[in-house]
């Protein structure tokens, strides 16, 4: 029992050593004297048409979608966001996820009707005790909670050379939103806006979202006016809407994007974020 | 000016004020609240687990509700093969939140809320529970464990929903589930899990509109749960089964059913419409 007591702290000092170093900012190699590094990477998969249309046109897009999520999934430690599942949607992803055993959360975008919401799904591994909300304008929330991914941490020489890769999990406090609206945005940001609101529960949220590609400029601005320790990335520009990241530099930052189609008009986008 | 050219003018502010939305209507829902005792079939000598849920569905389906409360949920666990709450949300067409009172081998036992319209937040709760065999032990309590704690761990949890109330507009309500504890005698757990729910929800100085639906346990809400019966209003009941409202006063109920459950369950669903007065 002493020798397991003594390993459990040795292994909990390295790890606390392994993240002590990690300051710089974007995601970037972080520097540890005789200039080896450190890089952190944890995928989340956005899934979207980046258009005004809903992401599912028919029973095959479902279909795809599926197949998709679940092997995304299969490592039981990542997380989905599906961009636009809306009504029509709501029994193709309850379908997806009856087998697999997965769960999900929603995030309303904006009201189209007496019945109808345009609605992005999260889809993680476990049933989730708390699933937050925020209004920014009616019917548009920015929603999330905290979700493990899993990542690596990579040990690189002063050469750049790869010395040590350790897999680990880490808990994302992860939210979505859309803005397609400048009152949406100027609701968000700003001193009383959504964004110190939801400071004042935690500093350490990653929200990420879509936001019309014309208002992307007026986002970025809207958040660090709000707080300059906070920075809206542009991660990917669609054809009507470009993701975007948006983090506490102090905490998080943006490795990086790359893409998958899963079916025409319908890609994965998988969003590189590393912590510090 | 006569009486003519009044009403006109009268007839032209009512077309603005409706094309301007200032006729917003209060939330309507209709919600249902069953206890589907783990879709386990009454065969006339015991119960027997059924594969095939449609007949549960096709009850909830025909109660026309906006909103469900369902109690006795396992899912996802062995013996249930799949994730039954996303199979029934997916034949419904609505959202769901799982409320977790404890995990069963794979899958999982608690409590279900399910919406025609978006749940923009949600959370769960475990009610103070010990047993008396230890940590890891979630059933079959005995001794004073059973008399302070209650039989098994049980959870209430909440669904912040948004309602629409024009087609531009809407409205969050929440709706609180629970299921109390069944076993001991006196009432001092159902006392004390009705005191957590108000609290964990904030029943008695509600953030929205709220109501609360379950299986609570107890025929004598006054006396057995009364941190409920004292800051809401009873809507509907049947039996062990309620649907409560709150604020007090808030809501007006338009109508209540009970619906026979036949072999499904040894609760029937109780269903009840509501509207908010303001």
């Amino acid at each position: 029992m002493r020798i397991n007591g003594y390993y459990k702290w040795l292994l909990m000092l390295s790890a606390a050593m392994a993240f002590a170093g990690c300051s710089k900012d974007g995601g970037d190699d972080t520097q540890q004297p005789g200039g080896s590094s450190i890089k952190t990477s944890a995928k989340v998969q956005f899934v979207s048409r980046l258009t005004d249309a809903s992401l599912f046109s028919s029973s095959s897009d479902a279909d795809e979608v599926d197949g998709f999520v679940n092997t995304a999934l299969n490592d039981n430690g990542t997380v989905v966001l599906l961009d636009r599942t809306d009504k029509s949607g709501v029994s193709y992803v309850a379908d997806m996820i009856v087998a697999s055993r997965k769960w999900s959360g929603f995030v309303s975008l904006g009201q189209n009707g007496t019945d109808d919401f345009d609605v992005s799904t999260i889809v993680f591994n476990n049933p989730s005790d708390r699933i937050s909300g925020y209004q920014i304008l009616s019917g548009s929330y920015v929603s999330g909670l905290s979700v493990d991914i899993s990542g690596t941490v990579t040990n690189l020489d002063a050469d750049g050379n790869v010395t040590n890769t350790n897999n680990v999990t880490v808990s994302v406090p992860f939210y979505s939103c859309r803005f397609e609206t400048e009152d949406q945005i100027n609701a968000f940001g700003g001193a009383s806006g959504v964004m110190n609101v939801m400071k004042s529960v935690s500093r350490e949220f990653v929200v990420i979202g879509t936001v019309k590609n014309d208002l992307m400029q007026a986002l970025q601005s809207a958040v660090t006016s709000a707080d300059s320790g906070y920075t809206a990335a542009e991660v990917f520009k669609g054809s009507e809407y470009s993701i975007f990241m948006l983090y506490a530099t102090r905490y998080w930052g943006f490795n990086g994007v790359s893409e998958s189609e899963i079916t025409d008009g319908i890609t994965a986008y998988a969003v590189d974020i590393s912590w510090k | 000016m006569s009486r003519n050219h009044l009403f006109k003018i009268g007839a032209v502010l009512l077309a603005l004020s409706v094309a301007s939305g200032a006729f917003a209507q209060t939330p309507e829902v209709t919600i249902a609240s069953w206890n589907v005792r783990s879709f386990e079939v009454s065969n006339g000598s015991g119960q027997n687990l059924t594969d095939d849920i449609s007949d549960y569905i096709t009850l909830l389906r025909n109660t026309g509700a906006d909103i469900i409360a369902l109690n006795e949920f396992e899912t996802a666990t062995g013996r249930m093969g799949r994730e039954r709450m996303s199979e029934i949300a997916s034949a419904l067409g609505m959202y769901a939140y799982y409320i977790e009172s404890y995990p069963k081998d794979v899958g999982y036992y608690g409590n279900v809320i399910l919406s025609r319209y978006p749940i923009v937040s949600a959370a769960s709760h475990l009610m103070p529970y010990e047993n008396v065999n230890g940590d890891g032990y979630y059933d079959h309590n005995s001794g004073t464990y059973l008399e302070q704690y209650g039989s098994d761990q049980r959870s209430v949890g909440y669904a912040d929903i948004l309602v629409p109330v024009s087609a531009s507009e809407s409205r969050v309500i929440r709706v609180v589930c629970s299921h109390f504890d069944h076993y001991v005698s006196p009432d001092a757990v159902r006392t004390m899990q009705a005191e957590e729910s108000v609290e964990f929800a904030s029943l008695d100085n509600p953030s929205y509109p709220s109501i609360m639906a379950g299986d609570l346990n107890t025929t004598s809400p006054a006396t057995v749960i009364p941190a409920i019966w004292n800051c809401g209003d009873q809507a509907a009941a049947n039996g062990l089964d309620h649907i409560f409202t709150f604020p007090k006063g808030a809501w007006t109920v338009t109508d209540t059913e009970t619906v026979s459950s036949g072999n499904l369950s040894d609760h029937n669903a109780v269903v009840a419409t509501l509207t908010l007065n303001e």
